[in-house]
């Protein structure tokens, strides 16, 4: 593969660059070779291998014209069937470009050709022929006369020459030859053995040799003559006859042949008669070869051109359409987003201009391009700006499209709302709430303004809205605002601020500075009083008379309880106001329900305790928690002491651990319940509130307290009557429900759940709680089941109160 | 360019191609020279056999061949078209993994031809000058497919060379033809008067046979 890449290389480096040069070499080398071959067609004289080396090389130069052209024109064609750039209008080019050169080609060759063939029949003459026959037999004719003469000369010389013997034959042979005059005389023996010879020259050594027709016809008796055409010009006439006399030894008779030389004048016309005959034969042989060579030079002519015009329409097309191929690379990169080509302006004709308009409009969209790019820039930078100071507002910013769609929001939001993020964005609040149920307060304060052509755009709707989150509690301070409208955006931002502990913290502060205020103005006049009333009483006692002495003790006792009621009453406010640092620890939940209710072993109104079976693990005070637990089960006794059961049932009190598991969250929950009359239902509203009682001697504190305390660990409390119409409540939401005409009242505590060796991870915490809450469920079929559906069923109201069906006793709640 | 990038990939089809190529070519060649003789039986030159002997420390070589000449040569010929033929003797001492290294070589060029107003057939030694007219065509090829004592080299020449080999051949020199007939010649089975090359042994050079004399 190597070796075929750095073959490519060099092919495109080298032999691609090196190819049009040879190509026009080789055409005029071809040009010249067809000029040399048509000079060698009309002269005779030139070098033996001339003309074969000629067409040889021509061959091998339209061979690789073929070549060249056969290259281009598959690269065409693949370029074609790819659809490259320019392929189709080459194509074109070129057909027409060999259409426009092949047509008056083909025209001259077919009339060339034609001219030739008959051209060179018109060479040839009937009569001319004959002519030169008879030209050629007169020649002959004129030499019998000759022939004849020696013919006889010849023969006579045999009559001399027969009866001498072989010895003395070879003398007499010359004597004899020269009276004949002979050229040359040799008599042949037995096996054509040369017996004797005479000749004129003296330089021959060999004599000249008939050939076997002449000998077999002597030796046969009959006498033979013919023209000898010897060597070079001389011609002879050559007589063979038989010597009758002097058998050989082996019976066969002797031969005579005698040459006899013909006049240099008869040798030159004879010899031009020939050669003018021999040449006319052998135009008339050769003139069907000779049209074919022709022809066959014509065809090279006609190849080469033709060969030439279509390599030449590659050149010409390539050159032609090369700016717009690069024209056409330079769009496609401007397309794919490359706007810094510049294509090289090397001519001045008009597709060099529209290759300037090219880079021209390249360069303006370029810097289009970098300014569109550097507002980009500016863009993003001012939404990262924005970003990141969304994400570090401590308000929880939610962004909506206009058809009520989550767009954006920062990481606030998902600890505020106690939500994971990834179900955020692109849902809207409605399915946020469905996935939520506790965020069904958002939804309730503002779905409907989200409906299009509710809020009109720059309006602001403020709402406060209180939440069950896994840290507790919330209340969020929430608006929505209705973004300015245009095109693209729109739609609407909903900003979420916890102002829980700010309300807490202003509520706690106002109930603390009454509390205060009430403990210092009252608790210091008490003492005085109880002092001057006891003073009276011990003084004025003995001296009055009994009915008077009656009232006085009367009135100065009730002075005196009256104080110390009051006392009670400031040091509970006192107790109120205080605001101790609470220390928290991890503390289990169940345990600590149980060490309170030891306490009250052996009481009148028997104190219950359902525990869940495990750990309820919880971050709290121990001493405030069990401070809560103090208070509840004393109220619900009091309570039960002074009203009773309805239904006369003995009174109990129950309290119930366990877990509670709403919408993801799992908390800790401990429910009191007693089986009394239950709460009053105009007071159900305000019974956290202070000062709030039913109870002529409550201090209306007891609540307040438990309330401030399970705050201060960000729970939640609610108070409900057990029965059949469910009354849930908290704080400024208002009860739901119907209220029930008998039987139980109930506190729930709800407190965070601690798990503080796991990371605080939703599915963890989902796991873990399941678990827990399997077990939970086994030993307390009551409490609200935690299957796959609760999480979406449960109810919507966080604060809505757990069915329940247990409590059986009337609890009358007094302060 | 492109036909010979597809020939040199080793593929069937590619030398299908070529084949193809080859044969549009020879086919086209033929159609212009030789189709209007086709109906002709070809010539053709045969050696039968070929002797060396040394003799006065000169080898000579005896050669009997068989000419046979087509009709439209010995037309030709009957129409003053002379033919040329060389004899070519090589006497060679083999190499391994090499051409043969050339020891000595020979040449003779005859003509033949007819010489038409004495009506006889000509063969003329060109090298040595020398002719003799025959009255048929027949007695002129016996002449001419008898080679006798033709003095290849001298035996002093082979003396030390190892083992020799002799090859010998007959070719018609298509140059000598007049201009419309060299084409055709080379590839006309009419024209092709070339015999393959016939081996012949080479007598070792030894004491008895006078060398050095």
């Amino acid at each position: 593969m190597k070796f075929v890449g750095r073959w490519g290389q060099f092919y495109t480096r080298w032999i691609r660059r090196l190819v049009p040069p040879i190509s026009v070499m080789v055409v005029v080398l071809l040009l010249i070779l067809m000029y040399l071959i048509s000079e060698s067609l009309q002269r005779a004289n030139q070098p033996e291998h001339l003309y074969l080396s000629l067409l040889g090389l021509s061959a091998l130069g339209i061979l690789f014209l073929a070549a060249v052209v056969l290259g281009h024109i598959i690269r065409l064609v693949s370029n074609y069937r790819r659809g490259v750039p320019g392929a189709r209008l080459t194509a074109r080019l070129v057909l027409t470009f060999v259409g426009l050169t092949s047509t008056p080609v083909l025209i001259v060759f077919y009339f060339s050709v034609s001219f030739i063939q008959r051209g060179i029949d018109s060479w040839f003459d009937v009569q001319v022929e004959q002519a030169m026959s008879d030209a050629l037999s007169l020649s002959q004719l004129a030499f019998d006369g000759q022939m004849r003469t020696a013919m006889n000369e010849t023969l006579r010389a045999a009559k001399q020459l027969q009866g001498v013997s072989g010895d003395l034959v070879a003398l007499d042979l010359n004597a004899v030859r020269r009276n004949t005059g002979a050229h040359e005389m040799t008599i042949f023996g037995s096996r054509n053995l040369i017996v004797a010879s005479a000749s004129d020259d003296m330089q021959a050594i060999v004599p000249s040799r008939p050939d076997e027709t002449a000998l077999s016809h002597a030796r046969a008796g009959k006498d033979f003559i013919g023209l000898d055409p010897g060597g070079g010009d001389s011609m002879r006439i050559r007589v063979v006859v038989p010597l009758t006399a002097g058998l050989t030894g082996d019976g066969s008779s002797e031969v005579l042949q005698a040459l006899y030389s013909i006049s240099p004048r008869a040798n030159q016309l004879s010899s031009s008669v020939q050669a003018a005959f021999n040449e006319y034969r052998s135009l008339i042989f050769l003139h069907k070869s000779l049209k074919r060579t022709f022809t066959f030079a014509l065809t090279l002519a006609l190849l080469l051109s033709l060969l030439t015009a279509v390599w030449l329409a590659f050149i010409a097309a390539r050159k032609l359409l090369a700016p717009i191929q690069e024209l056409a690379a330079g769009t496609r990169a401007v397309a794919e987003g490359d706007y810094s080509l510049r294509l090289p302006v090397d001519r001045r004709d008009d597709l060099g201009q529209l290759v300037q308009s090219f880079n021209t409009m390249t360069a303006r969209v370029r810097r289009a391009h970098q300014v569109m790019q550097q507002l980009q820039e500016v863009a993003d930078q001012e939404r990262d700006y924005l970003e990141t100071v969304i994400q570090h507002l401590s308000s929880g910013v939610l962004t909506l499209s206009p058809d009520g769609r989550i767009t954006r929001s920062n990481s606030v939001v998902t600890q505020l709302l106690s939500i994971a993020s990834q179900h955020i964005d692109g849902c809207t609040l409605t399915e946020i709430c469905q996935t939520y149920p506790h965020l069904e307060p958002i939804c309730a304060a503002f779905s409907h303004l989200l409906e299009p052509g509710q809020l009109p755009a720059g309006a602001t709707v403020e709402a406060q809205v209180r939440i069950m989150g896994d840290a507790g509690r919330r209340i969020l301070l929430s608006r929505v605002a209705a973004l300015p409208a245009d095109d693209v955006t729109g739609g609407f931002v909903l900003v979420f601020e916890d102002v829980t502990t700010l309300i807490q913290a202003q509520r706690d502060a106002a109930w603390s500075e009454v509390a205060r205020r009430l403990a210092h103005e009252i608790k210091n006049p008490l003492t005085p009083i109880q002092l001057s009333a006891e003073r009276l009483r011990r003084r004025l006692l003995g001296n009055l008379s009994d009915e008077s002495a009656q009232i006085l003790d009367r009135s100065t006792q009730t002075i005196i309880s009256q104080v110390e009621a009051m006392k009670f009453m400031v040091n509970e406010f006192a107790e109120y106001a205080r605001s101790p640092q609470i220390t928290l620890k991890l503390l289990d939940l169940d345990e600590l329900v149980s060490e309170v209710i030891d306490l009250y072993k052996g009481g009148d109104i028997p104190v219950l305790h359902r525990s869940a079976g495990h750990p309820l693990p919880v971050r709290a005070d121990p001493g405030r928690i069990r401070q809560v637990l103090h208070n509840l089960i004393r109220n619900a006794q009091q309570a039960m002491t002074e009203q009773g059961c309805p239904g006369g049932e003995q009174p109990e009190v129950t309290l119930s651990t366990g877990l509670h598991q709403e919408g993801g969250l799992v908390l800790v929950e401990l429910t009191v319940t007693d089986n009394g009359p239950g709460f009053p239902e105009d007071m159900i509203d305000r019974l956290f509130e202070p000062y709030t009682t039913t109870r002529p001697k409550g201090s209306g504190l007891g609540l307040a307290i438990v309330k401030k305390i399970v705050e201060e660990h960000s729970g939640m409390v609610l108070a409900s009557n057990v029965q059949d119409g469910p009354v849930e409540l908290h704080g400024d939401i208002p009860a739901r429900g119907v209220a029930g005409t008998k039987t139980g009242a109930r506190i729930v505590i709800r407190l965070p759940f601690a798990l503080p060796e796991i990371p605080v991870n939703t599915e963890v915490e989902t796991m873990s709680s399941s678990s827990i809450l399997t077990g939970s469920q086994e030993d307390r079929p009551e409490t609200s089941p935690l299957d796959s559906t609760s999480r979406h069923n449960a109810p919507r109201d966080l604060f809505r109160r757990p069915h329940e069906t247990r409590a059986d006793a009337d609890l009358d709640h007094s302060g | 360019m492109g036909s010979f990038m597809l020939c040199w990939k080793k593929t069937d089809r590619a030398v299908d191609r070529c084949r193809a190529a080859v044969s549009a070519l020879s086919f086209f060649l033929l159609l212009l020279f030789a189709l209007p003789g086709t109906e002709a039986s070809a010539s053709s030159a045969t050696i039968v056999r070929a002797h060396a002997e040394i003799r006065e420390g000169v080898v000579y070589l005896d050669v009997d061949l068989k000419l046979v000449l087509d009709k439209e040569m010995i037309d030709a010929m009957r129409n003053a078209i002379p033919l040329n033929l060389s004899m070519i003797s090589v006497i060679e001492s083999p190499r391994d993994w090499w051409f043969p290294d050339e020891v000595a070589s020979d040449q003779r060029r005859y003509q033949l031809e007819y010489h038409a107003l004495s009506k006889t057939w000509l063969v003329t030694d060109t090298l040595e000058h020398e002719a003799r007219s025959f009255s048929t065509l027949d007695g002129a090829l016996r002449s001419l497919q008898r080679i006798r004592a033709w003095p290849v080299t001298t035996a002093k020449h082979l003396k030390g060379r190892g083992p020799l080999v002799g090859r010998v051949r007959m070719v018609l020199d298509v140059n000598k033809l007049p201009l419309p007939l060299r084409l055709p010649a080379l590839f006309d089975s009419r024209w092709s008067l070339n015999s393959d090359w016939f081996s012949w042994a080479v007598p070792t050079v030894g004491a008895d046979t006078g060398d050095g004399l």
